[in-house]
């Protein structure tokens, strides 16, 4: 009899302990009959897109509340005593609802935008205080509508170049789409449009962003401390999530600008069930050229296009297919002598799964790519090179209860790059030089705990542990010592070196009072894809390598806090911040190397260490007819090389030591507003002569240490101004004017050493690209309702 | 490519606005001690070979550069030559007294300046022929009609070979490597002012070593840089202790044409 009982006693005291430790970590009773679950997915109620990121709560309760998801769901376990849920999202007006019965349910809900033309009076639109609440520091989401007020060059509206104007975030160089986020590099820098890695973000040589902003929803950027979920960049992830297209009714729109046009059109394959967009761009820069009276100008090519494309389907209640594609070029030739071609291409195949009302599944297959063809006419040959990835993802969202979330997943990738090829016709004076393909497997799994304890603290912890090996078929280098080279070649489905890194995360917030928090966070990031860039500004044929047996993976540790405050009801926000970040196995190359069609790249190569650190202070005003931010951030970013400055830390190019932003929009009727931005920086680090000395005759600076000096400062003023020419229900259009460099700053692009031999002199000249841009845009919408099926 | 990439980037702000420009700025800059440049070259051709030392100046200072006298300068070779150098006929430059360039000798260079001694090491490497000089009209990227003189050769294949080309009249013109085309027919434009019927072209083609390509491709990838460039540096040495400056032992191959 004893002896019976033992084994039971056992099993239940296990139990019991097992289930003690659960509703301590989860704080909630798993017995309790007292609860229910709803869910279901939040709308826009105009366009039927969903909303990402808006909250459900209950009315009368603090603290008991869920945000939806990337694709608008939620899920939110409640009391059975409850029944007043509200739902809101910035922008939107508030939407109450009260549930007839106490049974876990499905609640889909579409709220109103809060339309600002209907009365000159303050709608009482939504304020959020999400920036308090979310444990999440070192991250902002872009308001995507009020990006269309910011003045920019050439009137084309551009989230990379607004990106610039928040703190932690700096240009790479005048007009240019390219930045920096807290002292790491421009490949540092992950940019996922509908999950699609995008290698090469920017178009005409940097001056524009490849993202044309009537596709894009949803922006969030993370500057280092990243959630699990995320990973591969040491610096930041801009996560760019594509509108799903209206389902309710027909929209044309489109813009005729400068040197650019828009047209876009999105609608409902079947109402409420699917949608389609479709959004195009060309620039007819090359036209100007056909105007120049020189003939070389004429004959000259120079244009881009990107079109974004996507259709969702519902099929069911519980499934629901997304299928996504953006794919954009670059031409340039000048005369008859070269042409380079460049572009990404991505395509993203999504499920939704709901699988309970508190388990959320999506599934993705991703392909992207960027590749670019150099015609050297003269020279009858091709360069040609690629980089191009398969992925497989999966995520999960489980919502155990209104205070705990857990999300896992993993994502698997399979890179191929295949370096400059030289390809020759017959005639051509060099051979063809073919470079072996490189391929890289790599792969992820994560899962992360959101936490939310005693109303006032949140944490979000996780891990994600990623592995990365060369694999064949393919030919890699050794360096046994400093002049040898050995080579080994992997067969097909051989794995070479293979990298393990466990990368944890942690984010937590104090919040003092429901306006205020404090916050701290750390994370590991490993980045396993390099850009060898030769310049400042990354160019499109800047090589791509991977890691391999002689190149580690990448591998950053940043900690920040940050105090973050609102104030004036959720009108006013304040946030400081403060960081430092290591980082390992920074890479950099020798001097005089050379980096094209060369296969063993490798020897090129300096590996070294690097710190950055800095504090950004942000203010923002968030509602009223006056509305902008104050953004300033000091920092330092600093390398290491054994061979470089004596091996002694030196200002990386990503240094700038002050950077501040001002924006301002301002209403002046619902149909006309105005807008500033000034924006000041530290000139870049930079290698000045210290001296000069002759060779062959020629008069040559005698050049120091590297980066001891400073590019002059720069700064510019921009301005510009919204005017709505009609507003109706079915179609409404607008001018919008813009002046670049409003007091015509001849900011420094370039700095170069000369010799007059006539004076005897030697000076320094810049070159600046731009004065005054004044530019126009036109832009206009047209929507109309399907057309009804005519019945027989 | 750099230049290239540049030229659009510029062409691009002149085009479309109408607007990039340059313009003279004062910058502060650091100041370096004086430090020594040596230039040195041997040949296959009969001497006297020449040795240019001078010294370089603060960046903001007038460029009259004044050579340095009363260095002992040495060239030997692998044959058991030594020829210390005479003084040249200005301050700074020595020429030899008898020693003769041979095609698969290592030369050194021995300067001793102010009591430290630069020594450099150099190879000569067998000359290649220039086959023939194509001279044609072509349009200029201005859109002018200019007289364009090349050289064609034939690479020696299955050896790393490094060339300068360089005109008698007008000096001398950038460095080329055959890492990409070994062993092909290739042609090198000849650096030249305009010239008119009627004038004499005489062309080099230098066979010079890899340290010496190495030294001269630093200096142009450091000269050419643009804008934000990567940091711009000097060409590593070739002088042990560091000096500036080049010592390029080299066979000539010449040939002259008449523009017709």
């Amino acid at each position: 009899m004893f002896l019976h009982l033992r084994p039971k006693l056992k099993f239940r005291m296990r139990k019991n302990v097992l289930l003690i430790v659960l509703s301590f970590l989860f704080s909630v009773s798993l017995f309790s009959q007292t609860k229910f679950t709803i869910s279901g997915t939040i709308k826009d109620g105009k366009t039927g897109e969903e909303l990402i990121g808006a909250t459900i709560f209950l009315k009368d309760t603090t603290g008991i509340g869920a945000v939806t998801n990337a694709y608008g769901f939620y899920s939110l376990t409640i009391p059975a005593s409850k029944k007043e849920i509200a739902v809101r999202y910035v922008g939107y007006e508030d939407y109450s609802v009260t549930l007839d019965s106490m049974k876990s349910q499905s609640i889909n809900v579409s709220l109103s935008p809060a339309s600002k033309t209907l009365k000159e009076v303050e709608v009482k639109a939504t304020k959020s205080n999400e920036n308090i609440t979310t444990s999440q520091v070192s991250a902002i989401k872009l308001d995507i509508k009020q990006l269309e007020k910011i003045p920019v060059l050439f009137g084309e509206k551009d989230i990379l170049k607004t990106i610039q104007l928040l703190p932690g975030v700096q240009p790479a160089s005048e007009g240019n789409a390219g930045y920096y986020v807290r002292g790491g590099s421009n490949d540092q820098n992950l940019i996922l449009l509908d999950e699609a890695t995008v290698y090469s973000p920017a178009h005409l040589l940097g001056f524009f962003s490849v993202f044309n902003n009537d596709a894009i929803k949803d922006a969030t950027l993370y500057k280092g401390n990243m959630p699990a979920e995320y990973g591969g960049r040491l610096a930041s992830v801009l996560d760019l999530k594509m509108k799903e297209g209206n389902s309710k009714e027909y929209v044309i729109g489109g813009g005729i600008g400068l040197i650019s046009s828009r047209l876009n059109i999105e609608g409902p394959i079947v109402k409420d069930k699917g949608s389609f967009i479709v959004t195009g761009r060309r620039t007819y820069a090359d036209l100007f050229l056909k105007l120049s009276k020189k003939e070389n100008l004429k004959k000259s090519i120079l244009y881009f296009y990107d079109i974004n494309a996507k259709a969702n389907y519902r099929i069911g209640k519980r499934d629901r297919i997304f299928l996504s594609g953006y794919f954009g070029q670059d031409k340039f030739g000048l005369q008859d002598r070269f042409t380079i071609v460049y572009g990404n291409a991505t395509a993203t195949l999504r499920w939704n799964h709901i699988f309970s009302d508190k388990l959320f599944s999506n599934t993705s297959f991703i392909y992207n790519e960027f590749n670019y063809t150099i015609g050297i006419n003269v020279a009858s040959i091709d360069v040609k090179s690629q980089i191009r990835d398969f992925s497989l993802k999966e995520d999960l969202d489980y919502y155990l209860n209104s205070k705990n979330k857990l999300k896992f997943g993993f994502l698997t990738t399979f890179h191929t790059i295949v370096p400059g090829q030289v390809i020759s016709s017959d005639t051509a004076r060099i051979g063809n030089i073919i470079l072996t393909k490189n391929y890289g497997w790599e792969s992820s799994v994560y899962a992360q705990h959101e936490i939310s304890l005693w109303n006032k603290v949140n944490i979000n912890y996780g891990i994600r542990l990623s592995v990365f090996s060369q694999v064949g078929p393919s030919k890699y280098f050794k360096f046994p010592n400093e002049d040898a080279i050995d080579t080994f070649n992997l067969k097909l489905g051989q794995f070479g070196k293979t990298y393990f890194n466990p990368e944890p995360r942690v984010s937590i917030s104090y919040n003092f009072i429901p306006s205020m928090s404090f916050k701290a966070a750390y994370s590991r990031n490993v980045q396993n894809l390099h850009q060898l860039s030769t310049t400042t500004t990354s160019a499109p044929t800047d090589r791509w390598i991977m890691t391999s047996n002689n190149t580690k993976p990448e591998i950053s540790d940043q900690v920040s806090a940050g105090y973050f405050v609102n104030f004036h009801k959720d009108m006013f926000e304040l946030s400081v911040e403060g960081y430092y970040k290591w980082m390992q196995n920074q890479i950099d190359y020798k001097n005089g190397a050379t980096l094209r069609a060369n296969e063993a790249v490798e020897t090129e190569l300096l590996y070294g260490v690097g710190r950055a650190y800095g504090a950004e202070f942000f203010f923002k005003k968030k509602e009223g007819k006056f509305t902008g931010w104050v953004s300033y951030t000091f920092s330092r970013s600093e390398r290491k090389f054994p061979t470089v400055n004596r091996g002694t830390w030196f200002a990386s190019r990503y240094d700038r030591t002050h950077d501040l932003s001002i924006v301002l929009m301002y209403d002046i009727t619902p149909r006309i507003n105005i807008s500033a931005t000034w924006v000041y920086y530290t000139g870049l680090a930079a290698t000045f002569p210290i001296g000069k000395y002759v060779l062959n005759g020629e008069i040559v600076p005698l050049y120091g240490d590297r980066n001891q000096d400073r590019f002059p400062a720069y700064h510019r003023l921009d301005i510009g101004a919204t005017f709505v020419l009609k507003k109706r229900k079915t179609w409404e259009h607008d001018l919008n004017i813009s002046v670049y460099n409003l007091y015509a700053r001849k900011n420094a692009y370039s700095i170069d050493f000369k010799t007059d031999y006539n004076t005897g002199t030697s000076y320094a000249e810049k070159t600046y690209l731009f004065r005054i841009v004044p530019s126009i845009t036109y832009n206009f919408k047209f929507s109309f309702a399907p057309l009804k099926k005519k019945q027989k | 490519m750099r230049n290239i990439l540049r030229t659009i980037a510029i062409a691009l702000g002149a085009v479309i606005v109408n607007s990039a420009c340059t313009e003279k700025i004062d910058l502060k800059l650091k100041n370096s001690e004086p430090q020594v440049t040596i230039e040195g070259r041997v040949n296959d051709k009969p001497g006297p070979y020449y040795v240019a030392i001078t010294k370089s100046r603060l960046y903001t200072e007038n460029n009259d550069f004044i050579g340095i006298g009363g260095a002992l300068v040495v060239i030997s070779d692998d044959a058991g030559n030594i020829d210390t150098l005479a003084p040249g006929f200005i301050t700074g430059l020595y020429q030899t007294n008898f020693i003769q360039g041979t095609v698969g000798r290592t030369y050194k260079l021995s300067a001793t300046v102010e009591g430290t001694t630069y020594v450099s090491l150099c190879k000569m490497n067998p000359p290649v022929d220039i086959d023939s000089i194509l001279i044609s009209t072509e349009t200029n990227f201005q859109g002018e009609l200019k007289t364009t003189t090349k050289m064609q050769i034939r690479d020696p294949s299955g050896v790393p070979n490094y060339y300068q080309v360089f005109s008698v009249r007008d000096g001398y013109h950038g460095q080329h490597s055959d890492r990409l085309w070994d062993g092909k027919i290739r042609e090198f434009n000849i650096p030249h002012k305009d010239l008119a019927s009627g004038d004499t072209l005489e062309a080099e083609l230098w066979s010079i070593s890899q340290q010496v390509y190495t030294f001269f491709d630093q200096f142009d990838q450091n000269q050419n840089n643009f804008g934000a460039p990567a940091a711009p540096a000097n060409p590593d040495p070739v002088y042990t202790p560091a000096a500036m400056g080049y010592f390029s032992a080299h066979s000539i191959k010449s040939k002259t044409v008449i523009i017709p």
